[in-house]
Formats: structure tokens, C-alpha cells, sequence
């Protein structure tokens, strides 16, 4: 059995280099999901990304039918006609069902927000379809390595991307469908008019130097957001086809129409999933009456008159609520390319539905495990067919659905409950990818839950993140205070994606007869904006007077100062960094104006308070809070170890001047470049014959001060530029008119973007990737250990920014046993105690420790802990590790 | 004046050395030579030069600024002439060896500057967690050892030594009332075996052991390094129960004998002993925890422990 390879990249903490294959034999805590969940998940295994054209057809089919409609009803009729036309489908032991599309590991392309890409690869995907058909055997079984990625055609399967499988009759159908969407796009209109903007010529120059990573407005405009489940759960379908029938003959022909087209977009879309439901409850009998087995006849009979049920009717009980959340989960997903959406505290919304069970006792903790771990695995069975042309293979499908726990309730006491522990220990059980969870961790969550969460972490999955309830408290208070945030509401906030920390708000919940306030969000998409700026390369712009040293093309105006003081050089960078985020702020802003005008969200904007209020969508300020655009950067580290660099070397000690320090840069410090020794890891970086003359040079950058060392040179450079970036992005406005905001987390971009950027200050060579997360030291460089990491962490106040993030890798010899846990959980407490944000661990079992061995430079910080001993893993020597692995496998360390 | 004294590393978050999560201070120096000690670099008295060949380009620049010619290339090697460098105090071959294949082990820091690492650190220890001197032999650098461990004692901090043993019992007597734990190490209850391996008879060990079972107030615990066919023979064992029981000691910390440290011996150029002695099996191990265990002494193995 092997794990896909979206599994370890889907935490975040392991995108620094490769994931390493294989799977994971030896780890302190072992468990097995149940036997019925065992078949799906091995079912799971064997299935690859699929592509199915159903969906965006009947979308297309319709959009076009209603030419001339008033945009918002003609995408909802489009979104009604797709969902009706999904072709159900019922697999054998499900106990919830339903999913994107028509294969266990359905998605679609939608090219009604960008189909660039496929007109750009329509030669080669009509070839591809021609050829289909002609691989070899041989060639099909090598692909299994691949896990789940169909990452080449394969009989009459046609690869997309890389990723996706299509089949082969399907893909006249998806050219043909791109092109009618050609210059119709939100892609397509965007970009005409974001061209109106003064500076877009900077942009685009910006865009090809990949100082940016990407565009936000058409390639996920939603998603890094949390799910609020509360109206299907409050009302049902049927109540909110009530309300929108209310609402619509209050608003016709009075003004402020808009509502009127909204509310009746929501009915239409209403009506499709209803159809949807019942197409399922319709295949489920149908399979009912040809089965055999007297159990699973059974089971598909429950199964349809749940949604026969659920069609109209709010839920009765736990499995209802379960089965009616995951519904609204895949419906949101189905109208837009979203990553990063999120359950939230799925565990405190469904609570009173599962203590009912509980206390009528229709429900055990065995039957609660099994029902969680078949929800682990419809989570992970989703895939997201992001807009290839943009995202590429970045994003690799990952959808990040964030299960939070903890936390605290809107009175202000500790929310942690059992049905969450019970999370936690499904998600051991049933260690799938998704959903991840992250713990929000606060003083008054009781200590058996807390080590409930260190047992999970000692799992080695990568979850839980670990994040810090009242630094997140702090930053929504400060940052939704124009909108009216007050603290009892703060506290409904949960992790909406990756890191984001994301408003929600507290609704009233009527079951039997008492009130539940659930948390739910509350805002739409966080993380759309200003997307990945690489601030190193923003640093070689400025040594450079403008111009991308890489591509020799100019970027920014030329500044024409001699840099003559380390205040200039910072200045000039403040100057460039400001110009970046302002054109692409508008540019965003136009890109996401269109998608609001032509491909408004329908699903979410019912779902999210106060939209069926006050009759607006999510993307006309009808959420709550909706100060949600953001600045995210990549290679901050870099950036500060490199600033620290100059001002020791080049304005203090005056060892050399700034320009030896760019003809030391130019020859890449005597190395070759990465891409021309084809690796992108530190150690493997090969010299030339001019090595020599470098040396000296190349060792006083490597000896300059270094963030995560505790050393106040470098930290206070740390410092400053965290609170001037944080400040900064309130300059900027979004398109709803809030300020921007800053967001640190590097996803994955730190490794194209440190592609093309040349060698740095810092002595790190061309091409090689920049240093992970936010607060996480450049590999090899934090050599105080893990104490003078976390004091230079948290240096400034973490609740300036949306997140921080910290990625560590521990070896099991830290956190060994009982005693283990326990010391482990005091190290995580008091780092989120000295106002860290988030702190995440991969504990190394002995296949990563063997992926150490090759890939050493992504574990120089790893420890290894013996009574009386001091050295670090990678000091030991290749003989000595062997020996450490074949201790790790049994458990002997 | 405020005492100073070689420390060859601090580590933080170290889990196996008393309660919590501790701040390990690695002093240099040893009274003993065992020739399994993981690490050799802290058994110099001084701080030794490390030489990484693997880093090493051969370009001559440690040759020109040594002061006393005491290092040569000949035949594209390196020549350190150790006699005379591992005392060395200068060092200033290392000022233009830009790739760092030469370095030196310990570096001097006064004791404040020490507790200013201790306080950083102690904010992440959590509950319990504390500093533990271990080296090298932390008493050999005594004025040092005894003005850190009061200022740690004096501000609530809980102390540890891991301790050799092999030193004058006024030593213990300056450190013991600033001291919560110690670590104490009795590598063979045998004086000709101990000499064998580590240079030096036992008997000042065991007098010392003997006092601070009855004197030290605080919790003693005997560290054993289970080395096979030298320490784990059942009249060898017989001798380390009649000990305990004679000087009622009654906990005992078994450390199973690691190679981790062997890439250390290569940076001394010193021959690496490791291999005379092979790691013992879990059952060698369970058999010597037994024989504690039925004797009535607590026996914990490597980082099983309940601290």
C-alpha cells in the first residue's frame, strides 16, 4: 500500500523539497479505520484523478441558451442545469454519499473562469486523443508510482495537465466547450480591462520577472474561507425556498432590485441540488433492488430515504447533519475552482445532533469513529481542477480543508468537546489527507484534549497545526473593527485553508427545542489579492536599478541611487515593494470585479450571513466582515538574512563594496547555477574553476548574522520589516474598499520563485529554493537550536499579520513515550504562549530519515536526542544514520 | 572577576536529561578517557581543534597564519601537528579558512553570559524543565560550575549534574547545596576494568557515590552505560547491586552504548575506539534491568524513564 503523493504536500509543513515516497512503516502510534472504511480507502488507492466534461457541458449548454438574461440568473440557470445532469453515483459501504462529479475522484475543468489554457494546448490535446490508445502495458504499470496523478495519457485516458485523466471521447467536447468561452471568460474580460490601469505595463513586466506568483481574481476566487452550514441545518432546503420566496415578493419592483435576481438565483440553484439529492436517492433504490446482500440492500434503502429526506427537510439526526454539511461542502466547491475550503469547528456545529444520538444511545464512539473516518475519506477524494493555465501544477489538486478543534465558546469558555476528540481519533484511525485539522490552541482547553492532540501529532500525518486562539483573537478584532467585530463574535473565527485565519460568527441553532450558537464563517475568500511576491527578488530589482538581472528586461523605473547608506538601499526597497503591491492591487481588483459581474458565487453567497438577509452577494459586500484581501510574500527570510548581509559587510565593516557584492552575485558566488546543474538542493550545488575567487566573499555572506539565532543584528531587521510590511498593506484598498492586509504563508511558491531569482546576500546560490513559511530559519542556518528559533520568532507581534508559520521536523527520539508527549506538549505550549501564531511538526519516521540522507540539506536543523549527547542528524555520517534508521524501525532509540 | 569556562555547546529542548525539557550546558574537559565516549571533542581540558577533511581545500591559508608552524601540507594533506595544537589557545588558522573545515570545539563564556541563553531559554522549558551540566566533566571547571549552578538555583531554576565522579569530594561539597539532581556515573564497580576502559580506577568514584548517598539531599541517580562483555556479567552486576544496597541507592538510569558519535573521532583525528565494543541487544539490555528491577532498585532504560 502506498499513500498518494498529494499526502505529504498537503500538510503544509512538508513542502519544503520532495515528499519522500514509500510508506509509512514504523511511528509510535499505529492505528487501523474500520474494516468498511478500510475497502474505501484501498478503493481510494487505486483510483486516479478524474475528469469528467458532464458538469461544465450542461453549464455551458445552458449559459449559451440564455443569452441576453440578467448575468446572475443566467449563472444560476447554468449551475441548476449542471447540477441536474450529474449522473449519480453510489459506491458499495458508503454511509455518506455524493461528490463533485461522476468518478470516485471527480472534477471539472470551468472554463467560464479561464479557458486559456486549453485553447493554448488544443494541438497537442488533439494529438494526445489521436495517439490514445497506444501505450503499452509496460508503460501503464510505471504509472502507479504516480499515486493518484494521471500523469500521462494512458490507453483511451487523456492526461491533463499532468494531474487530471479524461476520456478520450470527452476531449473534442472540452475543446469545443473552451473555445465558446474565448473572450468570455473571467480570464479573458479580466485581463482586457485590467489593461486600463496606468501601471499594468509594470505589472506585466512584474509577472514575467515572477516577482508575483500569480493572479487571484480568475484562478481561485474562492476557497481559503470557512464553510457556515448553519441556514441548511437551521432551515433545510425547503425553509430557505421559503425564505427566498418571502424575500423575493418583498423586493420585486421595489427598489434596490439586485436582491430580487439574487434571491431568485438562490431558488434556482436551490431547486438543482434538490434535483441532485434525488437523482442520488433515485440511484440508491436503483441499486437497492439489484443487490443480493441483505445488509447492503439495507443500507442503500436508509441511504435513499436520507436524502429523500434531506431534499427538503432539515436534519433529525447526527448522520442527517453529516450527510446535509458534506452535501453544501460539495455544492459550494462545484460552482467555482476552490482550494481551501473549509469544515471549520465542524465538530461544535454538529455536537448537539451527536450528543442527541448519544444520549438516545442510536449512536456509540464506534459508530461515531466510522461515520468520521467515511467523512476523512470524501474529504479526501476531492480534487480541485484549478485554472491550469495560471496555477499549473502548483497547486497539484491540493484542496486544504481545514477541521478545526478548540478554541473557545461564544461565552469565552473552552469549546473543545468529545465529538472532536473523537475527530482527532478518527483522523488517526483514518490517516487520509484531508480534511487536515488544526487545533486552536487556547489556556483553557482542558489537558486531555490537548494530548489528544499531541497523540495526533505523534502520528506523523503532519496534522495537527497547532495555532494560537488569542493572537488570532487579537487579529480580528483589530483587523474587522471598522466593520463592527466585537470579541464574542471573534471567537467564533476558525483556519479557513492553509493558515488564514479566517471571521466567523456565532448562529442560533434551534434543536430540540433549546438554541445552539454553532460557529460558522463568516466572510468570504481570505487570501485573494496580492499573490506571492518574492521579496528577494524584489531586493535584486533594487541592486540591480530596476531591471530583472535574470531576463536582463527592465521591471521597475530606474531608481539611479548610489546606495550609498543601508537606510537608502532599505528605502529603495520599501519603494519597489510599494509599486509592486499597488499595481497589482488594482489589477486584482479588476480581475476580481469582473468575476463578480459575470460569475458571482450563488452556493456560498446563500450560505454565508448576512447574504440571505440583506439580499447581497458575497462578491457586493453582502457577508459580515469583508476586509478579506490580502498581500502574501514568499522568501521573507531570505530577504532579512540578505538585508543583514549587506549592512554587516558592505556599510559597517565595509569588508566589501555593493559592487564586488553584484559581480560576486553575477558569477553566482563561483557555483554553477541550479539550472544548469539540474538540482535545486543546497548541497548539491556544484563549483567552477572561479570558485576561488569568490570564496572569501561567499563566506562572509554566510557568516553575516542569521535570522533564527536569537542574534538582535539580524532580528531587529526581522523585526522591522514584518511591522512595515504589516502596516504597509493598509495603504492599499480592495475592491470592497477595505484596507489590504498581510498574509505569510509560502505554500509552495518558495521553491519556483527561488528558481529564478539569482544568487542572494546571503550567500544562498541562484536558483535554489528560499526558506519555507514565515518564521522558519533557511535551512542549516539556525544553529542556537530550536529555543533561539522560537525567541527569534517571536520577536514582534504575530497578530500584525494573518498568520505566521512555523515548520519544524522532530525526531522521535524527542518525543518518545508517555514522558514524550507530555514534554512535547510543554514545548508547543510555551512557544504559543511567547505569541507565536502557529507552530507545525512533522515527526521523522526512518523513510524520512533515509530521505534525510539524500536530501540532507531539508533536515540540518534536525535533532537527535540520546541522554549526554549533542550533535545534530545530519552531523552523524552517512554509517552512523543507517545504524539511527535501523534503531528508528524498531522503536529502540 | 566572574568566572569563565569552556563550553563546547548548549542545547536546547533536550528531553532525556532530568525533568522536562532542559537546557543542556556541555563543558569541556574529562577526568576519564573512555574509549566509547560519544563525545571526544569535550575530553580535551582545552577547546581542541576539529579538522573537517571533507571541507577542506587544501589552500594553504591555515598553514600561513599559524603562528608557530604547526601545521603543513605535504602529499595534498593536511599535517596538524596535535601535540602541540590541541593546546593551542591562538587559533589563527582559522581566520582565513573561508569554508570552515577547521574549528575549534568550546568556546569561553562567563557565566552571565551563560545565564542569558539560560533565560531565554527557560521560557520554553514549560512546566518542570531546568539546566543540566553535563560535558565533558562539568565539576572539572569548578568556580565556573558552582557560581552557575547558585544563580540558577537562586532563581527557581532546577539544576542537574551529569557527573563522572572522578573528582576530589570538595568538588561536590561546593556544588551540592545548589544542586536539585545528579546524574552519577559508574561505569564498572570493577577498578581494574575501569581503568581498562577509561583510564582511571574507581575508587575515588565510588567514596564520592557512597558520601552523596547519605549527604546530597537531593535525587541521586546512577547512570550505567551498558557496554557487553565489560559491565553486564552477572558478577559484575552482583557488584553494582551489593554497591547500591550497601550505600542505598535505589534508582538506576541504564544507557544502552550508541555509536552517534563516531563521525566526532574523524574531526580529531583521533582513532576512533568505538568499534571495541558493540551495542548491546535488547535482551542483553532487558537482562541487566532485571537484575536491578528483582533486587529492588528502579531501573530505567535509555530514555524510558519517568522523568
Amino acid at each position: 500500500m502506498s499513500f498518494p503523493d498529494e499526502f505529504l504536500e498537503c500538510s503544509a509543513i512538508n513542502y519544503y523539497g520532495n515528499a519522500p515516497q514509500g510508506h509509512i512503516l514504523e511511528r509510535e502510534i499505529v492505528k487501523n479505520p474500520t474494516q468498511r472504511v478500510e475497502k474505501i480507502r484501498n478503493q481510494y488507492f487505486e483510483t486516479k484523478s478524474s475528469a469528467s466534461i458532464e458538469f461544465p457541458y450542461w453549464y455551458t449548454r445552458k449559459w449559451e441558451e440564455l443569452e441576453g438574461e440578467v448575468p446572475i440568473v443566467r449563472r444560476a440557470e447554468a449551475l441548476k442545469t449542471g447540477f441536474e445532469h450529474l449522473t449519480p453515483v453510489i459506491y458499495p459501504g458508503e454511509l455518506l454519499v455524493m461528490g463533485k462529479a461522476n468518478y470516485l475522484r471527480g472534477s471539472y475543468p470551468m472554463p467560464w473562469l479561464s479557458e486559456a489554457f486549453f485553447l493554448a494546448k488544443e494541438d497537442e490535446m488533439y494529438k494526445e486523443a489521436l495517439e490514445a490508445g497506444k501505450v503499452s502495458s509496460d508503460e501503464v504499470t510505471t504509472m502507479g508510482q504516480g499515486g493518484g496523478n494521471v500523469t500521462k495519457s494512458i490507453g483511451n485516458v487523456i492526461s491533463i495537465a499532468g494531474k487530471f485523466g479524461m476520456r478520450k471521447e470527452e476531449m473534442p467536447m472540452l475543446l469545443r466547450i473552451a473555445k465558446k468561452w474565448h473572450n468570455k471568460s473571467v480570464d479573458d474580460i479580466g485581463h482586457k480591462y485590467e489593461q486600463l490601469v496606468p501601471g499594468y505595463s509594470t505589472k506585466e513586466e512584474i509577472m514575467r520577472a515572477v516577482i508575483c506568483m500569480f493572479d487571484s481574481g480568475y484562478t481561485l476566487p474562492q476557497g481559503r474561507e470557512v464553510m457556515n452550514y448553519y441556514y441548511p441545518l437551521q432551515y433545510g432546503i425547503n425553509g430557505i425556498l421559503k425564505i427566498c420566496k418571502e424575500k423575493i415578493d418583498a423586493s420585486a419592483g421595489y427598489p434596490n432590485m439586485d436582491r430580487k435576481y439574487f434571491y431568485k438565483s438562490i431558488e434556482t440553484v436551490l431547486l438543482g441540488i434538490q434535483k441532485w439529492i434525488k437523482n442520488h436517492a433515485d440511484e440508491a433504490r436503483f441499486m437497492a433492488s439489484l443487490e443480493k446482500d441483505n445488509n447492503q440492500l439495507h443500507e442503500y434503502l436508509d441511504i435513499a430515504e436520507r436524502l429523500d429526506w434531506l431534499s427538503h427537510n432539515p436534519p433529525r439526526d447526527f448522520h442527517d447533519a453529516l450527510q446535509l454539511t458534506w452535501i453544501f461542502h460539495v455544492a459550494v466547491l462545484n460552482e467555482d475552482a476552490i482550494s481551501g475550503l473549509s469544515p471549520g469547528r465542524l465538530g461544535q456545529v454538529l455536537y448537539p445532533y451527536w450528543k442527541q444520538d448519544m444520549d438516545e444511545g442510536k449512536l456509540d464512539k464506534e459508530k461515531t469513529i466510522e461515520l468520521l473516518e467515511t467523512m476523512r475519506m470524501k474529504f479526501t477524494q476531492l480534487d480541485c481542477f484549478a485554472s491550469m493555465g495560471v496555477v499549473g501544477g502548483v497547486l497539484s489538486g491540493n484542496t486544504f480543508n481545514n477541521l478545526c478543534v478548540g478554541g473557545l465558546t461564544k461565552d469565552g469558555n473552552s469549546a473543545a468537546n468529545e465529538l472532536e476528540i473523537l475527530i482527532m481519533e478518527s483522523s488517526i484511525t483514518c490517516d487520509t489527507p484531508q480534511p487536515t485539522l488544526s487545533l486552536l490552541y487556547d489556556e483553557k482547553l482542558p489537558e486531555e484534549f490537548l494530548l489528544k492532540g499531541i497523540e495526533t501529532t505523534k502520528v506523523g500525518t503532519g496534522y495537527p497545526a497547532w495555532v494560537n486562539n488569542r493572537v488570532a483573537m487579537e487579529f480580528i478584532m483589530e483587523n474587522f473593527k471598522n466593520e463592527g467585530m466585537e470579541m464574542e463574535e471573534a471567537r467564533a473565527w476558525s483556519i479557513g485553508g492553509c493558515l488564514e485565519t479566517s471571521a466567523g460568527s456565532w448562529m442560533p441553532l434551534e434543536f430540540n427545542g433549546e438554541i445552539h450558537y454553532i460557529p460558522g464563517g463568516s466572510a468570504p475568500a481570505t487570501s485573494v489579492g496580492v499573490h506571492f511576491i518574492s521579496v528577494p527578488k524584489v531586493l535584486e530589482a533594487v541592486l540591480y536599478n530596476g531591471i530583472d538581472r535574470r531576463t536582463g528586461r527592465r521591471v521597475y523605473p530606474a531608481h539611479g541611487k548610489k546606495l550609498s547608506t543601508y537606510e537608502e538601499l532599505w528605502e529603495t526597497f520599501k519603494e519597489y515593494f510599494s509599486l509592486t503591491v499597488e499595481v497589482l492591487t488594482l489589477t486584482n481588483n479588476i480581475q476580481h470585479d469582473i468575476w463578480g459581474k459575470i460569475s458571482p458565487s450563488i452556493v456560498n453567497s446563500m450560505l454565508k450571513p448576512d447574504c440571505l438577509e440583506t439580499g447581497k452577494d458575497i462578491s457586493h459586500k453582502g457577508s459580515r466582515y469583508n476586509r478579506t484581501f490580502n498581500v502574501e510574500v514568499c522568501g521573507g527570510v531570505n530577504l532579512v538574512n540578505s538585508l543583514a548581509s549587506v549592512k554587516k559587510n558592505v556599510y559597517v565593516e565595509k569588508n566589501f563594496s555593493l559592487a564586488n557584492l553584484k559581480d560576486a552575485i553575477d558569477s553566482n558566488f563561483g557555483y554553477f547555477t541550479a539550472q544548469e546543474t539540474g538540482s535545486y538542493s543546497l548541497i548539491e550545488q556544484k563549483r567552477t574553476e572561479k570558485y576561488e575567487d569568490w570564496l572569501k566573499i561567499h563566506s562572509q555572506c554566510l557568516d553575516a548574522p542569521k535570522y533564527g539565532n536569537d542574534e538582535s543584528f539580524v532580528d531587529n531587521i526581522f523585526r522591522d520589516w514584518q511591522i512595515w510590511f504589516s502596516k504597509m498593506c493598509e495603504n492599499y484598498l480592495s475592491l470592497y474598499n477595505e484596507p489590504l492586509y498581510s498574509c505569510q504563508i509560502s505554500v509552495s511558491t518558495h521553491a519556483p520563485m527561488g528558481a529564478v531569482t539569482l544568487a542572494t546576500p546571503d550567500g544562498r546560490l541562484s536558483g535554489t529554493t528560499f526558506a519555507d513559511g514565515s518564521v522558519s530559519a533557511y535551512p542549516g542556518t539556525d544553529q542556537n537550536g530550536p529555543y533561539a528559533l522560537f525567541n527569534s520568532a517571536t520577536c514582534y507581534n504575530h497578530a500584525l499579520s494573518q498568520n505566521s508559520q512555523l515548520n519544524m521536523k522532530i525526531h522521535p527520539s524527542v518525543v518518545a513515550g508517555r514522558e514524550g508527549s507530555k514534554k512535547f506538549l510543554e514545548m508547543i505550549k510555551a512557544y504559543l504562549r511567547k505569541g507565536a501564531f502557529h507552530a507545525q511538526f512533522n515527526i521523522v519516521d526512518s523513510r524520512m530519515l533515509k530521505d534525510a540522507q539524500n536530501n540532507p540539506d531539508n533536515y540540518r536543523g534536525l535533532m537527535v536526542r540520546v541522554a549526554g549527547f549533542t550533535q545534530y542528524w545530519v552531523e552523524l555520517g552517512k554509517q552512523i544514520q543507517d545504524e539511527v534508521i535501523a534503531r528508528t524501525e524498531y522503536e529502540e532509540i | 572577576m566572574e568566572p569563565k569556562a569552556y563550553i563546547f555547546d548548549i542545547q536546547g529542548l533536550s528531553v532525556h536529561d532530568g525533568p522536562g525539557c532542559r537546557t543542556l550546558v556541555f563543558m569541556q574537559g574529562c577526568t576519564l578517557n573512555c574509549n566509547w565516549c560519544s563525545n571526544p571533542e569535550g575530553i580535551n581540558h582545552s577547546p581542541i581543534l576539529l579538522y573537517n577533511i571533507l571541507k577542506c581545500r587544501l589552500d594553504g591559508n591555515c598553514v600561513k597564519d599559524c603562528n608557530f608552524g604547526a601545521i603543513e601540507i605535504k602529499n595534498e594533506q593536511l599535517l596538524i601537528n596535535r601535540n602541540f595544537c590541541n593546546d593551542c589557545f591562538e587559533h589563527s588558522c582559522l581566520n582565513n579558512c573561508y569554508t570552515k573545515a577547521l574549528s575549534v570545539s568550546a568556546k569561553e563564556m562567563t557565566v552571565g553570559e551563560l545565564m542569558k541563553t539560560i533565560n531565554r531559554d527557560r521560557q520554553f522549558w514549560g512546566l518542570d524543565g531546568g539546566i543540566t551540566l553535563s560535558g565533558g566533566e562539568p565539576l572539572l571547571q569548578i568556580d565556573f560550575a558552582e557560581e552557575l549552578l547558585k544563580q540558577c538555583y537562586d532563581s527557581y531554576i532546577h539544576t542537574a549534574i551529569e557527573t563522572c565522579g572522578n573528582l576530589p569530594w570538595k568538588h561536590f561539597e561546593r556544588v551540592m547545596p545548589f544542586l536539585d539532581w545528579i546524574f552519577y556515573d559508574l561505569k564498572n564497580p570493577d577498578t581494574l576494568l575501569h581503568k581498562k576502559k577509561t583510564g582511571s580506577g574507581n575508587e575515588l568514584i565510588l567514596s564520592n557515590a557512597a558520601k552523596l548517598s547519605k549527604e546530597f539531599s537531593g535525587r541521586l541517580i546512577i547512570r550505567v552505560p551498558v557496554i557487553p562483555g565489560f559491565n553486564n556479567s552477572d558478577e559484575i552486576l552482583e557488584k553494582y547491586i551489593n554497591f547500591f544496597r550497601e550505600n542505598n541507592i535505589s534508582e538506576v538510569n541504564l544507557l544502552p552504548l550508541h555509536h552517534l558519535g563516531r563521525e566526532k573521532y574523524k574531526l580529531l583525528e583521533r582513532e576512533d575506539t568505538m568499534d571495541i565494543d558493540n551495542i548491546p541487544t535488547q535482551n542483553e539490555m532487558k537482562q541487566v534491568s532485571e537484575a536491578f528491577i528483582n533486587s529492588g532498585i528502579k531501573s530505567y532504560t535509555g530514555s524510558y524513564t519517568p522523568f
